[in-house]
């Protein structure tokens, strides 16, 4: 997956996620409503916030050849 | 909502880090600093990460997503005071997550991991007698009428003590370093997530921080009931304490020797629930 297409699911994941608890603390939301979209949206967030973090692949090490 | 479970997740790993702590002090060494397992998580997300060509890929990554999202649903559950069963149910998805984890990979070490599992079914059935113990007694499943119970009645930890003896046996059953910690044991080299490295291991070990701290907080609020934030992390705090004194001085069990213990202690808390039920 493309670097700029886990960040838009980042920013995407993180904006529903903070409008959704908004809304229920506001009472626009359902609770019930509310806590399904962050059990189903938060993995979402998380996993590519990690990938956002982990280092880009890079070759690997030259193998030892002999001498 | 977020806040809460990002709170869980640090406060879970930071638990685990005392964990960690104890156990080492325990057994004379100076051990880690309590912090450990939150900069362990760190320094896994900034490894490089890919999925290993004999993985199965989508399950190699879906059980990562699905071990956040049900202890996400688990806190959720325990703050709303859910039903005690859905707990359960989520609690039992854990186990398609272990399987999971150790098939999803093709290493033989994680495959093992994942047979000790299916091995270690047992580990449920304490959950099992301790959540029909509790409807005994106070003739709900509804974790907030248990909590309305204890408002009234006093904390159940000793009217209910073997329920709580159950619930604790499970937690023990689930933690790091424990004796009944089969599917993650060394000669294993990590078990059923030995694969699993790079960003998927450190979202797993914060899933698994956050499981610690729903299991912990399922404990305090089942047994001793609403007593205030303050109170509840103290609660929380001792009774890790006193898993990682049992877990620094109980070495693991073999597989059979696991498998027996749990599935007696159920039998023994089945009894007491049989005896509650008829005679009491």
């Amino acid at each position: 997956m493309k670097r700029l297409h886990i960040q838009l699911i980042a920013i995407l994941s993180g904006l529903i996620l903070i409008l959704s608890s908004i809304g229920a603390y506001l009472g626009a939301i359902p609770y019930a409503s509310s806590a399904l979209v962050t059990i189903i949206i938060f993995p979402a967030f998380i996993i590519s916030i990690g990938l956002l973090l982990s280092a880009r692949l890079k070759d690997g090490d030259i193998p030892f050849m002999g001498y | 909502m977020i806040e809460y479970l990002l709170s869980a997740m640090i406060l879970g790993l930071l638990l685990h880090g005392i964990h960690r702590k104890v156990i080492a002090r325990v057994q004379g060494r100076p051990g880690p600093p309590i912090w450990q397992e939150l900069l362990h998580t760190l320094k896994f997300l900034f490894k490089e990460t890919w999925i290993p060509k004999t993985a199965s890929q989508g399950l190699f990554v879906g059980v990562v997503a699905l071990a956040i999202a049900i202890w996400s649903a688990a806190l959720i559950l325990l703050l709303s005071g859910g039903s005690l069963l859905l707990l359960f149910a989520l609690y039992l998805i854990h186990k398609i997550i272990e399987h999971g984890t150790g098939l999803s990979s093709g290493s033989q070490y994680s495959k093992f991991g994942a047979i000790r599992s299916v091995i270690s079914a047992a580990s449920e059935l304490p959950l099992l007698a301790s959540v029909a113990l509790l409807y005994l007694f106070t003739g709900s499943l509804m974790i907030s009428d248990i909590e309305a119970y204890q408002v009234i009645n006093g904390p159940l930890l000793i009217p209910a003590f073997p329920a709580a003896i159950a619930l604790y046996m499970v937690i023990l059953s689930k933690i790091h370093y424990g004796p009944f910690s089969i599917i993650e044991a060394k000669e294993l080299v990590s078990g059923y997530w030995t694969e699993h490295f790079g960003v998927w291991r450190g979202l797993m070990n914060a899933a698994f921080g956050l499981k610690t701290f729903v299991l912990l907080y399922t404990f305090v609020i089942v047994f001793i009931g609403p007593i205030g934030l303050p109170l509840t992390l103290l609660s929380i705090l001792i009774l890790m304490i006193t898993l990682s004194f049992v877990c620094a001085t109980t070495p693991m069990l073999s597989p059979y020797d696991s498998v027996t213990v749990q599935t007696l202690t159920t039998g023994i808390i089945g009894i007491y629930i049989i005896y509650l039920g008829v005679f009491a």
